[in-house]
């Protein structure tokens, strides 16, 4: 599957390099990081990139209003932002594939309550929905990752519900049920195996969504609290001086974002069709 | 094997058994009324066309039918114990631990991604509480018992591996894997090469004689039938029109749709008897669950009665373990 590297892969390699870099960046950023991304130097605000007119090299993607450096707080903002991301990820990811999987599996009515309570859910506007969880437990990394899965478990409960649905008339679940596994073992051991595929590329795409919304609930101030450095924060913070001219403050989060969404995508994309054991469809 | 005590009482007693499709408001019976008496250690034979019920009868001997068909009337007991009063936990014992299944399809009733030998072993596991290394040296012996070569080189090997008749064998070594006391095997040999076939059904018989469990054939070649069963039982349109021990039915069919199903099958010309053109039995079988006021056989049958549109013909026994659901028998009582 994976021996033959064509010309349409190339940009997946590019997506894959690129996240890998941003991970790197993120665990290794109080190594990296020329300074601390809270500490501003009052002497040194709103310092324009080290290689404009009036910038200088020692903060070289320059410092915002309180005189923090924008690379710091870059490369920290990349540790929330993925940290978020990922955990919302894994979160969503096995709450849904469990729910998914026990209501594709008992059908009947626990499956018709279990998906109508997904219909409603996912009814709701998804940010609105967030920013009114965010409401109620407070702004904090840890609780955007709650938020954050319990908006979006509902993406993964239908997907895999699907799957799961079709697998219950494969004559291997029927084996194993006329020969007396309990419906645990032929959910975890017989079921599950098949569903990885699938909740692996929907994590990978929705990997993007939970960043771009980790950073709009920063951005509109109910997700990472300042001082903090998120991405969305330091966009929300960097809108009064972007009307002065000061452009790099929301630049450079807005890339970080705008990056690593579109490599998680162009990943989870190359990776559907990659698990597709039918082949490249679409 | 020990010797089991030889008692009258059956081992798998069914009685006016009757299985429906849909809700309450407009049901239809897709087995209307079956009656099926099994002993210890008997080879049964189901015969019959797609949409018999042969296949329903099957899955409602251990409460697995499909969405949509329930169990609408009748009585079914394995060994003395009511099956319809088991609960879901009893259920799940008795599947695989008391009666086992094989199913049609050899190719795809592995799990892919299990070892053989695993799955082989599983259910030691979880019905007799075997540890997994005691199951697994009892999976290599019932792998070798069902004739695959090298069993301890094939424990490890994926179901991709092996060849469909080898999985196959496969799967009737996980049936057995519990000493089982009931075996159902719902056409076992149809996805198989005919050779295959003929070897498989002769495993079959040889691991009944070394386990002793009770088969239940469901088929729809006779042929089949003729060389594995005891006793042979035909269905139409959900009910077993006639029964009774194999070479007896076949010799001397009492049923007018034994009679044609049998003119229908092709034989080798022996000696003294010559081979006649093959006849075939007018008209369709009945849409499974139809409204049947009469006999379902009768708009196709060649000896109807006036009666038979009207009134459905009950069971007559006539002979000693012979049955036969035709009014032509009533004055033979």
């Amino acid at each position: 599957m994976l021996n033959k590297w064509r010309a349409s892969d190339i940009p997946a390699l590019l997506a894959a390099a690129f996240l890998v870099i941003i991970i790197l960046v993120a665990l290794c950023a109080p190594l990296l990081a020329p300074y601390d991304p809270t500490f501003g130097n009052l002497t040194a605000r709103l310092l324009p990139p080290a290689w404009m007119e009036g910038g200088r090299p020692d903060y070289l993607l320059g410092t915002d209003h309180l005189g923090r450096d924008e690379l710091s707080r870059i490369m920290y903002g990349a540790r929330i932002s993925l940290a978020v991301g990922i955990g919302a990820v894994l979160f969503a990811g096995t709450l849904g594939t469990a729910v998914g999987i026990i209501a594709g599996y008992s059908r009947g009515l626990a499956d018709q309550i279990i998906m109508r309570v997904v219909d409603a859910w996912m009814a709701m506007p998804s940010l609105i929905f967030a920013i009114f969880l965010a409401a109620m437990v407070g702004p904090s990394a840890g609780n955007v990752i709650l938020i954050l899965g319990l908006v979006y478990w509902t993406r993964f409960a239908r997907l895999v519900r699907g799957e799961v649905l079709s697998l219950r008339e494969r004559d291997f679940v029927k084996l194993a049920i006329v020969s007396g596994a309990s419906s645990w073992r032929i959910m975890l051991r017989h079921m599950l195996p098949n569903v990885v595929n699938t909740v692996l590329v929907l994590g990978t795409l929705t990997l993007g969504v939970m960043i771009v919304t980790e950073a709009s609930l920063s951005f509109l101030g109910v997700g990472v609290p300042s001082p903090e450095a998120a991405w969305g924060l330091m966009l929300a913070e960097g809108k009064a001086p972007m009307m002065g001219g000061k452009w790099w403050l929301t630049v450079f989060p807005g890339l970080g974002i705008m990056l690593t969404v579109l490599a998680a995508s162009v990943l989870g994309d190359w990776l559907r069709v990659k698990l597709d054991p039918k082949g490249k469809r679409r | 094997m020990t010797e089991m005590g030889e008692t009258n009482a059956p081992l798998l007693q069914i009685e006016q058994l009757e299985v429906s499709a849909g809700a309450s408001g407009r049901k239809v019976r897709i087995l209307q009324g079956v009656d099926l008496a099994l002993r210890e250690r008997e080879t049964l034979g189901v015969v019959g066309e797609s949409g018999s019920g042969k296949s329903t009868l099957a899955a409602a001997l251990t409460r697995l039918l499909g969405s949509g068909l329930s169990i609408t009337g009748g009585r079914m007991t394995f060994a003395g114990e009511d099956i319809l009063a088991m609960s879901a936990k009893r259920l799940q014992h008795l599947r695989g631990s008391e009666i086992a299944t094989i199913l049609q399809d050899p190719l795809h009733s592995l799990t892919p991604w299990i070892k053989v030998g695993l799955q082989v072993a599983e259910p030691a596991v979880f019905h007799e509480g075997l540890s997994w290394r005691d199951a697994k040296a009892r999976a290599v012996d019932l792998m070798r018992a069902a004739w695959i070569p090298e069993p301890e080189q094939r424990m490890k090997a994926y179901p991709h591996e092996m060849s469909g008749g080898m999985r196959q064998r496969a799967a009737g070594a996980i049936a057995l894997c519990s000493a089982p006391r009931l075996l159902i095997a719902d056409e076992p040999t149809t996805a198989l090469d005919p050779t295959i076939q003929l070897q498989y059904l002769d495993l079959l018989r040889n691991l009944q004689r070394q386990h002793g469990f009770a088969l239940i054939l469901i088929t729809h070649d006779l042929g089949v039938v003729a060389r594995n069963c005891q006793r042979v039982a035909v269905m139409y349109g959900g009910r077993i029109i006639e029964s009774g021990p194999t070479k007896e039915v076949m010799d001397n069919p009492r049923h007018p749709y034994t009679r044609g199903l049998l003119a229908s099958m092709p034989r080798l010309a022996t000696a003294g008897r010559q081979q006649k053109r093959l006849t075939i039995i007018p008209g369709q079988p009945p849409v499974p669950g139809a409204a049947v006021q009469g006999c379902a056989f009768q708009p196709r049958c060649a000896e109807r009665l006036e009666r038979c549109a009207t009134q459905r013909p009950p069971v007559f026994t006539p002979a000693r373990g012979r049955e036969s659901a035709c009014w032509l028998e009533e004055n033979t009582q």
